[in-house]
């Protein structure tokens, strides 16, 4: 499933990480790779964002972003 | 590798102050710059693990402006200081995630870290977050240069119950490793010894970091086939050159290109790479490296990292969170906080004012009493004095907008806002994070152009940059405030200070929709944004950032401001028309009562005005503004604010006290209100909300948007845009009152 499926408080692990060179490289950076465990926090208001926390640090991306991100629900 | 911008008189004072009790030999005499090199040192770290507040603690000055949010520390910085009698040179590089970033701020560190000469890197880590920080560290390693580790918050780490073997870190990784506060100071004096050794070392440590087992059995394999040819590059072990030629350092293969071990070399790495590509699953190597550096950080933060659960600084931001950034809660309360801003802005400032408005003139007359020559006088009393004095006069709420944009700035809650608006920002063709710049464009448009800077889209940082005047900055803030004050009871007048703000920021918001349809189309930016966690600045940082500002500010009305008050009172002084004069005084004289002297008095200085340098100026262009309801007077005053935004409110004061023969309205904000109505009022407060800013703004924006060029399109677009919606206010305005 996508990382951009998961629910209010549900942890994944990253399985694959799609998209553009750049878009994987600023990912990579935040350490938002295969074998990563992710934790959705919150969405925004009109759900265009979504608020994740990757190991300590948490993180802002857009919908479309995430969509990019593939998971498996732990 | 001298350091220019050390002065000698500084060093000495820094010394003294800092550490007065050491001994340096030659501590009162001959200043320590002679003859010593600087030691020069790159300091690179992600954002948000102060840095900025490092250097302030290492250096003992207050130099650097230091945030809570990537992008405060937008070019590179130098500082200079002297510790033990040696020179230290410090590099302030921009925060970067990683050193192949995309920003250009991330460009700026990329391209001096690879390409500049320096003696040593300092990597700062935020001890809270060290499993991430560590990715940038494996990359710096790479770099092959000599490096120490500062473990930054170390305090806060302690808090949240975490602790970090450092001796194991540092065998780990095979630099030196310190824990460190740039907060409270622990720490400092002992990284300043270890820089200094190891600068002064003759070798550097090699990294000891272990990949993961098929690269390792790759990197073998490399570096015993170029132990077996006896192979040597510069200072770099074999090892490294493996990792290099492995990973595709472009540098090191640009540089071994030519060499004759390369044609042996390449089948070997083709394998290798083909190995590694199988196991990986993968043909693009920078992800392997970057997977691979992800599992070293996880394997390294898991060995020298002891903690307990989640830190509880991460528990206390989420909570946090949960009210800030809530779902419908969120807009509202960051709209709060910005009109809570704008009404302290407004009710604070206001209390100290009479009393500095009524010092001002007080002083004016008085000094004014001790001069006979009737024109200097003049010059002091109505031109200096007057000038200088309207702009003193807005310090108080100066100060209080600075205060609440560096508290935005430095605690966190500008990346949260930013991602409470993407959503809404995206609609209008903006990104999340053209917020930083927008807001830092409330307190100066300056540094808010370079702010821009974090956008990694070249169109996207361009609609920022083309809307970003829309921002009322601090300095516009006296002419709200002259204005709002003249024309509306105290009650409502922080109101409408908000609400200036918030239509220039809606009406900036709209133009970029214009923007982005019309002129900039294609592409936007990926959002992928930090939030920091919650951090209360100290007081000191925030004393500093206020204090640096209003000093900025006070700089101005003593230089710049003062000059552009001498001028204009010369220009509406000259040529004085003599004939003019003596048929008035000859008529006042003839006058029978004080009411039809002091309508004669009055005629005759207006009359003197117009005829003026800058009445005739004034008087050319009024045409153009007179739709707008303003007369030759305002129209000079907005003209004279192309040059810096506070001259309009002197040069109204100089405009206004020249002309007024009436002693018993002393204030600026009488004689306005006696001499012009609330649409034009209005119409103006518009035209000054969208127009031009400053010069030194308009130098910044030519250099940032990249051409001389996209000034002239500024200014067009920023005076069309002003000249339209100032004359629909003018009108509505009539016809409503």
């Amino acid at each position: 499933m996508k990382l951009s499926e998961l629910k209010k408080g549900q942890k994944a692990i990253v399985t694959s990480v799609e998209g553009t060179k750049e878009m994987k490289q600023r990912l990579l950076s935040f350490g938002l790779t295969k074998g990563a465990e992710v934790e959705l926090i919150d969405y925004s208001l009109t759900k265009s964002n979504i608020e994740i926390i990757v190991d300590t640090t948490l993180l802002a991306l857009r919908k479309e972003e995430a969509e990019n991100i593939e998971v498996e629900k732990k | 590798m001298a350091c220019d911008n050390c002065n000698d008189e500084n060093i000495g004072k820094r010394k003294r102050r800092r550490r007065g009790q050491h001994s340096c030999t030659f501590e009162s005499k001959e200043p320590i710059k002679s003859g010593l090199d600087a030691i020069k040192i790159a300091l690179a770290g992600q954002p948000n693990v102060g840095k900025s507040m490092l250097i302030n603690a290492l250096s003992g000055s207050n130099s650097v402006k230091v945030g809570n949010f990537s992008g405060v520390t937008v070019d590179k910085l130098e500082v200079c200081f002297e510790h033990h009698c040696h020179q230290f040179d410090l590099i302030d590089l921009p925060g970067t995630y990683s050193i192949d970033g995309f920003t250009q701020e991330e460009k700026v560190a990329k391209d001096f870290l690879l390409n500049e000469d320096y003696d040593l890197i300092l990597n700062v880590v935020d001890s809270t977050n060290l499993q991430r920080n560590l990715l940038l560290t494996l990359e710096l390693l790479e770099l092959n240069k000599k490096m120490v580790l500062a473990l930054n918050m170390s305090d806060e780490a302690l808090k949240d119950g975490i602790n970090i073997d450092t001796k194991l870190l540092e065998k780990i990784l095979g630099v030196k490793v310190i824990k460190v506060s740039a907060k409270s100071g622990e720490g400092v004096e002992e990284l300043l010894e270890i820089l200094h050794q190891e600068a002064d070392k003759e070798n550097r440590e090699h990294s000891r970091v272990v990949f993961s087992d098929a690269v390792e059995e790759e990197l073998i394999e490399i570096e015993k086939f170029l132990n077996e040819r006896g192979f040597k590059y510069n200072s770099l072990t074999n090892r490294e050159v493996a990792i290099g030629l492995l990973f595709e350092d472009e540098k090191l293969y640009k540089k071994l290109h030519d060499n004759p071990i390369m044609i042996e070399l390449y089948p070997l790495l083709v394998d290798a790479r083909e190995h590694i590509y199988t196991h990986h699953d993968s043909k693009d190597i920078k992800e392997i490296k970057a997977a691979e550096h992800t599992a070293i950080a996880r394997g390294i933060a898991k060995e020298v990292v002891e903690a307990n659960s989640k830190p509880k600084s991460l528990t206390f931001t989420q909570k946090v969170d949960s009210i800030l950034m809530h779902k419908y809660f969120g807009i509202p309360i960051f709209l709060f906080f910005m009109w809570a801003l704008f009404q302290l802005t407004f009710e604070f400032g206001a209390l100290p004012m009479d009393y500095i408005d009524s010092a001002i003139s007080s002083f004016g007359n008085f000094v004014g009493s001790f001069i006979s020559n009737d024109n200097l006088r003049s010059l002091i009393v109505d031109g200096i004095i007057a000038g200088v004095g309207a702009v003193l006069l807005f310090l108080p709420n100066i100060i209080i907008l600075y205060i609440g944009i560096a508290l935005l700035e430095t605690t966190g809650y500008m990346s949260r806002v930013a991602f409470i608006l993407d959503g809404f920002f995206h609609k209008f063709g903006l990104h999340g994070k053209s917020f930083i710049p927008l807001v830092t464009g409330f307190g100066c448009t300056v540094p808010a152009y370079m702010a821009a800077r974090t956008l990694k889209s070249e169109k996207d940082r361009l609609i920022t940059l083309f809307i970003l005047g829309f921002m009322s900055c601090g300095a516009r803030l006296p002419i709200y405030v002259l204005f709002t004050g003249a024309f509306f009871s105290d009650k409502v007048a922080g109101n409408i200070l908000f609400l200036i703000y918030i239509s220039g920021a809606l009406l900036g918001l709209i133009m970029a929709k214009v923007l982005r349809v019309v002129v900039f189309r294609g592409e936007d930016e990926p959002f992928v944004m930090e939030l920091p966690r919650y951090r209360l600045p100290s007081f000191k940082l925030l004393w500093h950032t206020v204090y640096s500002n209003a000093a900025g500010y006070l700089k101005k009305a003593g230089t710049f401001i003062l000059a552009a008050s001498m001028l204009i009172w010369f220009a509406s002084n000259y040529p004085k028309d003599d004939s003019l004069v003596k048929s008035y005084e000859a008529k006042i004289e003839k006058a029978q009562n004080k009411e039809v002297k002091s309508q004669l008095e009055n005629e005759l200085n207006s009359k003197l005005l117009e005829s003026s340098y800058l009445g005739v100026i004034g008087k050319s262009t009024e045409a153009f503004f007179s739709p707008l309801g303003f007369d030759w007077r305002l129209t000079v005053a907005l003209e004279a604010g192309l040059a810096a935004k506070e001259v309009v409110v002197s040069t109204l004061g100089v405009l206004y006290s020249v002309g007024e023969a009436d002693e018993s309205s002393n204030t600026l904000k009488e004689i306005l209100k006696k001499n012009i109505d609330l649409a034009t009022a209005l119409s103006f407060i518009v035209f000054v909300m969208i127009y031009l800013p400053c010069m030194a703004a308009s130098a910044v924006f030519v250099k940032e948007a990249g051409g001389f060029r996209y000034l002239v399109y500024l200014f067009i677009f920023t005076t069309t845009t002003a000249w339209v919606l100032s004359f629909v206010t003018y009108n509505v305005v009539k016809l409503l009152t």
